[in-house]
């Protein structure tokens, strides 16, 4: 009747035969179970957050590792981290007596039953019939086990998937394909892509901190370990290509750095990113560490993507220090290439500023010309078209610049136009 | 009257509450005429200007009177491309929210004739055994060959099969769905001639997570299904004089030309033959993998 229960003790998860032992409080036990069975009923997420704590007790815990987030350290040298994993935040105590101790465990309660839907990040995989793009959520977070496989990663504005595909998919082409076969052969093949959704977007000149220090971006974290993972069980799929697409290069930074700081190696595939919006020298970094193949060009970067021009710069830069293929003959051309696409924007700039003078004094001028002289009507037309000489000349450089802008602005309708030629 | 301000493309905040989207008005629709083998169809369908929408490019076909010979197989993505189309005209409606919550829903049509990708030479689409025969295996083509990792079918139909009354020739409309792929489309159906099959397909979907139900509860598909249903309701078909004298001579012997009453789900996942008529079930593939 009076039995003496005593204190609850902390309960060993893991590291009881060796290695260093975690523990758990009874008050997060619960939730662990809850992910543990989980995790035993397959689902690819809760397996990640089970071992990722498992992994605690070969004491790896090293300072670059980016999902740790190190907290205060408490009197008696016990220090505090926070570990984000999908679908949920751990507090681990570091103890003096060189164990852990799982302090706290804060569950997304929904996030099992989100993991379905396209409401969490994951693995989607892109359809195109009857002149639309739909897509499916992979239900083992992998890709389509296909050779030559092509994969983005999208920045995080789309709240939808079908959107996403749409919005994505001339991104992807043009990162593939030359211009001349637009989407022809992606509509054929169809793709793969990584969704961050609702998160808004990612780097950028709005979001300067993320495009210089990707790493430091706790809110996708989650996607970028389940990106890692997804990466890891295609490593044995030949040849396939993750195409970052505008702020997904934050994401895909994580993930490499997750998969290069784990040893793993990705030989055979190949890492592009279209119109970046954060570091891309990072991305390289990581992607020599990965052995992937990073190819002669790195990145396509449109004249209106200020954080891509200055990250070519320093991406060639650094390309030059470590690569070997990669030497000043490349880095004159990238800077070549660079100086053009930036003297397309002053042009561009400067076309548009003339167009308007020329266009003004063009009709001034006619005006002018048929007040003063009082031809006949037709006399007049013929004259204010003489005096738009110019303007004509300048048409091919209006186009120009026009197609530019749209490029930029709307990858889409510049597809559009350009199919029309 | 200030609809056009209150539901408006742009966005500039979330929204996550209850809401009916507005899609385009269907009284300012247009009417479309074409006279494919002969044989007049009109219906209405509006049209809705997107300028910066990825994807939305709406097609219409320029040619007024089709003999529908010209087929490609690029357009639909069937199963080992057994099923060929001629596309007609396409629309992409995009639905928005109220107050800047931009779009939240979308409906798009996609009119076609299709057929199998290698003709049938002693079947007639116009006897609705035939017809019933050949949705089936277009069906299966499209949809029913799609399936998880498990090995579950990924769609469900056709469900909601209706025969339509009065039509001059074999009509149904019916409905496929996947949640996985979060599409649902409604197909309305009938043979134009003894070769070709002239597809409505319309498919609508919700920028909302979770079961239909639950997207339903958040974002109405009631505007987008008035929508199709109008669409739907103003089709007219009028048989060219051939096509009369055939169907005269098919009533010798077939003397009810509408199809069955109930078209149970089709048993899912399963692929085509070559012919693009005949269900395969997996199981069988499979065997016949292992045999030969």
């Amino acid at each position: 009747m009076f039995a003496n229960k005593g204190v609850k003790q902390n309960i060993v998860i893991a590291g009881k035969s060796a290695g260093k032992v975690v523990t758990i409080t009874p008050q997060a036990e619960p939730v662990y179970n809850e992910i543990r069975n989980l995790a035993k009923q397959g689902n690819y997420w809760a397996q990640i957050t089970v071992n990722a704590l498992h992994q605690l007790t070969s004491g790896r815990l090293h300072q670059d590792n980016i999902f740790i987030k190190p907290g205060p350290v408490h009197r008696g040298g016990e220090e505090e981290f926070v570990m984000i994993l999908p679908g949920c935040k751990v507090t681990v105590e570091k103890q003096s007596k060189d164990t852990f101790k799982v302090v706290y465990f804060e569950a997304d309660a929904g996030y099992a039953e989100l993991q379905g839907s396209k409401a969490t990040a994951g693995i989607f995989n892109a359809k195109h019939s009857k002149s639309k793009w739909t897509a499916k959520k992979s239900s083992d977070g992998e890709i389509r086990k296909d050779e030559g496989r092509l994969v983005a990663i999208c920045d995080s504005r789309y709240s939808d998937q079908n959107i996403a595909a749409t919005t994505i998919a001339p991104g992807v082409a043009a990162s593939h394909y030359s211009p001349e076969v637009g989407e022809r052969d992606l509509r054929k093949t169809g793709f793969d892509f990584h969704l961050t959704p609702g998160l808004g977007r990612i780097g950028g000149l709005t979001k300067l901190k993320d495009a210089i220090k990707p790493y430091d971006n706790t809110k996708i974290h989650q996607s970028a370990i389940l990106l890692a993972r997804s990466m890891y069980k295609a490593r044995k799929i030949k040849n396939v290509s993750w195409i970052a697409e505008r702020g997904g290069s934050a994401i895909l930074t994580q993930a490499l750095k997750i998969l290069a700081d784990q040893g793993k190696t990705l030989p055979g595939h190949n890492v592009f990113l279209f119109d970046p919006k954060t570091s891309q020298t990072k991305v390289i970094e990581n992607a020599h560490r990965l052995k992937m193949n990073v190819g002669r060009k790195i990145s396509r970067v449109s004249t209106f993507n200020i954080t891509g021009v200055m990250g070519s710069a320093s991406a060639s830069v650094y390309r030059l220090r470590h690569e070997k293929g990669y030497k000043i003959g490349q880095t004159v051309g990238d800077a070549a290439q660079l100086g053009a696409l930036l003297g397309t924007g002053a042009g561009l700039a400067t076309s548009v500023a003339g167009v308007a003078g020329i266009n003004i004094g063009a009709i001034a001028g006619g005006v002018g010309v048929a007040g003063a002289a009082a031809v006949p009507a037709i006399g007049a037309f013929l004259k204010a078209l003489s005096q738009a000489k110019p303007y004509i000349k300048n048409m091919k450089s209006i186009g120009d610049a026009a197609m530019a802008v749209t490029e930029s602005v709307s990858p889409r309708i510049h597809n559009k136009i350009k199919s029309k030629f | 009257m200030l609809d056009f301000i209150k539901y408006s493309r742009f966005k500039f905040r979330d929204y996550r509450k209850p809401c009916v989207p507005k899609g385009p008005n269907f009284s300012s629709a247009k009417t479309y005429k074409y006279r494919l083998q002969g044989s007049a169809i009109s219906f209405k369908a509006p049209k809705q200007i997107h300028l910066f929408r990825p994807n939305s490019e709406q097609f219409t076909s320029n040619w007024k009177d089709d003999d529908l010979r010209d087929l490609k197989i690029t357009e639909i993505d069937t199963f080992n491309d057994s099923w060929a189309s001629s596309t007609i005209l396409t629309r992409k409606y995009a639905l928005f929210g109220p107050w800047f919550t931009g779009e939240l829903a979308r409906a798009d049509l996609f009119l076609a004739a299709i057929c199998p990708a290698k003709e049938p030479k002693n079947l007639n689409f116009l006897h609705p055994r035939a017809f019933e025969t050949a949705i089936s295996g277009y069906l299966t083509a499209d949809y029913g060959c799609m399936k998880s990792e498990d090995g579950s079918a990924d769609f469900k139909g056709p469900l909601g099969w209706e025969p339509i009354r009065g039509f001059p020739v074999p009509a149904a409309r019916f409905s496929v769905e996947s949640e996985c792929w979060d599409s649902r489309n409604i197909l309305f159906c009938f043979p134009v001639s003894s070769n070709r099959i002239l597809m409505f397909h319309f498919s609508f979907d919700q920028s909302a997570a979770g079961t239909f139900e639950e997207v339903d509860a958040i974002i109405s598909p009631e505007p987008a299904q008035n929508l199709i249903e109008n669409i739907i309701n103003s089709i007219e078909f009028s048989p060219s004089p051939e096509l009369e004298k055939e169907l005269a001579e098919l009533r010798k012997t077939c003397p009810d030309l509408s199809v069955s009453k109930d078209f149970p789900p089709l048993k899912w996942p399963a692929t085509v033959d070559e012919t693009g008529l005949n269900i395969v079930e997996l199981n069988a593939e499979r065997r016949k993998a292992l045999a030969g």
